[in-house]
């Protein structure tokens, strides 16, 4: 060990471990609100479903249920869910755009929404992963 | 003082008041444990997810999905041995609340070795405890809440021993006891293995001869490889892995089971989502926290390194490893990942109201004690808006749908049947009422790729879902030929509880129209010819069966449901696919009337009293969706 080492003092570590810490800490900080703020640049929605590609996640992964007036009701982690649809409503398969009459019950679908003008989640997009009813994993 | 160690104003308290924080930290557990008793799942839960499996194993003490949780499972197992309530499931449910209320406790004698005062470690742990996934997790089974409690005991178990050698005492047993805790968490959860950097960096920082002292190190790493030998008990049950699940019988199956388990889910998202990834982090972290939680942790992590700055570094060093791999996890309940990250943040956030708290009465124009009480009024308006929310969103009470079922399927199958359930976690709802719970000991579950256990002549039925008339191949695994016919008999709440009869002949789908029975009312394109309602059956989860006739329109097979009182009790492709199957293979005519002859589950929490029976079709607008409806009968629950 050197003299120089020896002769630190606990003080003298705790403060450069201060400012090491710090350094880190505004990096971490800073990184991390920019990497937000450029993944929401675009909206923060990805081309492609993480279930179809490997993509970032979309705003929820569930399963349909059951139907009601101008709504969805499907299961999610947490239990029954509904979703209002509206004429912004739009259904994207695999193959491109389906239509709200593809849906069936059991059918896996990733959902992005953007809040509704009176505050109230929207689906605004609705992506069947696959056609086959059931789990996938 | 080690790693610099400044005192902060709310310095650590003498040894007479650590039994006002042994109280304090109780309180916190009681708390806890009676939000999440109220809000809890009474049986097993719908989705299943792993839930019904960890039920299963830890009820029989057999082995639990990869990656084991051995120590998990052992804990399963003294709840549902040792505790006089309820069911089984009833009871591992319990062991979450137990843990997720632990880990609340925990994290305030934490926060109170961080040196936060006791209002400041009680809004730490009460964040914690009102956090919107753990919550979720503590209140159906799952291994999210026991890990919790576990990992925030290792954080402080390594406080504790930073304490011992501040104060210059030999600190060797209290490091061997964080090296057993870690050790021992694995058995939780294997993914705190990679919080490991974290916790020696804190040991090097704290006392760097720590390494060069062999007894020291002899002695954690001793005590570590103890707590981990758990995973020893994995080959000792290996004949208990659920199929189709590899079986953990020897080094390379353990390594399978373990360690190597889901490698191609981890790092799975490549460099250039990493925004997008941190985005939806962010979003889960705002959502668990609460905004005003976040900043408070952002700004609590600068009080913290001031103060306590090797303590800082091992809560900053936890957080990212555990956000740096969570992240990067392709898993479809990614969002529970990240619990051990907000273990950490809560502290944060502690740190950052203490030290408002603190610049506030110090130098704020208000008198002090006007100023710490609104300091705490801000603190309460974060909490009660992230506990109300949290509770609405994880209220499990009336979640029976999955029992309801179960218990009703167990009531159906006639002496001597087979039941092909889903393979591996899918599977285990069967399992548990049929064998666990000694409902159906006569009833053959096999497991097993390919046909065998199936014995000739006996009825078999099946809940696997189906497709266009034919069971799912992925999840049948040769059991049952796709060649036969799947006919519904019972319909539960979801998509994917219902029991079919598995037939060699088709259905009778062209049943003749009882005049009794006639409607003829139109419901979108499609007619309900007729419907007849059975008598209430079984008990004390009640059935009602279902005739009805129907002549399609020029919409083709329609989406029909089942609605009792308000509620909308099942919805399915009329006759699951079997009538075009039929068309194709068995000569039904394409105009031909259907019918559909089913038993329908009602649900346990359906109040009591006389219930319209509705039938409905779902009618596809250009915009939108209805549902017609017809009522076809009434029910009485009593």
């Amino acid at each position: 060990m050197s003299r120089s080492t020896e002769a630190r003092s606990p003080a003298d570590r705790g403060r450069a471990l201060r400012l090491l810490g710090a350094v880190v800490l505004l990096a971490l900080q800073a990184g991390g609100l920019g990497a937000v703020l450029w993944a929401r640049r675009d909206g923060g929605q990805s081309p492609v479903p993480p279930a179809l590609g490997r993509g970032p996640a979309p705003d929820q992964v569930v399963t349909l249920e059951f139907f009601a007036d101008d709504a969805l009701v499907v299961t999610t982690e947490r239990g029954l869910r509904t979703l209002r649809i509206d004429e912004h409503t739009t259904v994207e398969t695999v193959g491109g755009a389906g239509r709200l009459s593809d849906l069936r019950p059991g059918m896996m679908l990733v959902i992005w929404w953007r809040a509704g003008s009176s505050g109230r989640a929207v689906v605004a997009r609705l992506g069947l992963i696959g056609a086959e009813p059931g789990r996938t994993s | 003082m080690a790693g610099g160690e400044r005192p902060g104003p709310a310095r650590r308290p003498a040894a007479t008041s650590r039994w006002v924080d042994a109280a304090a930290a109780a309180a916190i557990f009681g708390i806890g444990a009676g939000l999440y008793l109220v809000t809890l799942a009474p049986g097993l839960p719908y989705p299943a997810g792993d839930s019904h499996a960890f039920t299963t194993s830890s009820a029989t003490l057999g082995l639990a999905r990869r990656t084991g949780y051995p120590l998990y499972t052992w804990l399963g197992f003294l709840f549902t041995r040792c505790l006089p309530v309820g069911d089984l499931a009833y009871r591992t449910n319990l062991l979450s609340a137990a843990g997720a209320a632990g880990g609340g406790a925990v994290v305030f004698l934490i926060a109170r070795r961080l040196d936060l005062g006791r209002n400041a470690a009680a809004f730490a742990a009460l964040l914690l405890l009102t956090s919107t996934t753990l919550w979720s997790q503590a209140v159906v089974t799952e291994v999210y809440g026991p890990n919790a409690f576990m990992l925030a005991l290792t954080l402080w178990s390594l406080l504790a021993w930073s304490a011992r050698v501040e104060r210059g005492h030999d600190a060797s047993g209290a490091l061997a006891l964080a090296g057993l805790l870690f050790g021992l968490s694995l058995g939780t959860h294997l993914s705190n293995l990679t919080l490991a950097p974290a916790f020696v960096l804190f040991v090097l920082l704290v006392d760097p001869r720590t390494v060069t002292r062999p007894r020291s190190l002899a002695l954690v790493v001793g005590a570590c490889l103890l707590g981990t030998a758990q995973f020893f008990w994995l080959p000792l049950c290996a004949a208990t892995a659920m199929f189709p699940n590899p079986v953990p019988s020897t080094p390379a199956g353990v390594w399978a089971y373990t360690l190597g388990a889901f490698d191609h889910l981890r790092f799975a998202f490549p460099l250039g989502a990493l925004p997008a990834r941190l985005a939806y982090y962010g979003g889960q972290l705002v959502e668990n926290v609460t905004a005003p939680g976040v900043v408070a942790g952002m700004l609590g992590a600068w009080v913290l390194m001031w103060r306590r700055p090797a303590a800082c570094c091992l809560l900053l060093a936890t957080y990212v490893l555990n956000v740096a791999t969570a992240t990067q996890v392709a898993v479809g309940d990614a969002d529970r990942f990240f619990i051990p990250g907000y273990v950490v943040w809560v502290l944060f956030a502690g740190c950052g109201l203490q030290g408002l708290s603190d610049v506030v009465r110090r130098r704020g124009p208000l008198p002090p004690r006007l100023a710490a009480a609104t300091v705490w009024m801000l603190a309460l308006a974060v909490l009660l808006p992230a506990a109300r929310a949290s509770l609405a969103d994880n209220d499990r009470r009336g979640d029976t749908v999955a029992d309801d079922f179960h218990r009703s399927v167990m009531d159906v199958l006639p002496p001597g049947s087979v039941l092909v359930a889903p393979p591996g976690v899918f599977g285990q709802a069967a399992r548990y009422w049929a064998q666990i719970e000694g409902r159906r000991p006569d009833v053959r579950l096999p497991d097993g790729v390919g046909p065998a256990g199936v014995p000739p002549g006996a009825p078999v039925f099946t809940t696997i879902p189906t497709r266009r008339g034919r069971v799912l191949a992925g999840m049948a695994r040769g059991r049952l030929p796709r060649s036969r016919w799947f006919v519904p008999v019972l319909l539960g709440g979801r998509h994917d509880l219902v029991l079919y009869r598995v037939d060699d002949a088709p259905p009778a789908l062209a049943a003749p129209v009882p005049g009794a029975a006639r409607l003829d009312r139109r419901l979108g394109a499609t007619t309900l010819v007729a419907a007849a309602l059975g008598p209430l059956t079984g008990a004390p989860v009640r059935r009602v069966g279902l005739r009805t006739w129907w002549r399609l329109g020029r919409g083709g097979v329609p989406v029909v449901s089942t609605r009792v009182g308000d509620v909308t009790v099942e919805a399915h492709v009329l006759a699951f696919g079997n009538a075009g199957r039929a068309v194709v293979e068995a000569g039904l005519a394409p105009d031909a009337i259907i019918a559909e002859d089913v038993q329908v589950v009602l649900p346990s929490t359906l109040a009591p009293g006389r219930h319209p029976v509705r039938v409905g079709v779902v009618d596809f607008t250009a915009t939108g969706v209805r549902v017609a409806w017809a009522e076809v009968g009434r029910v009485e629950i009593d």
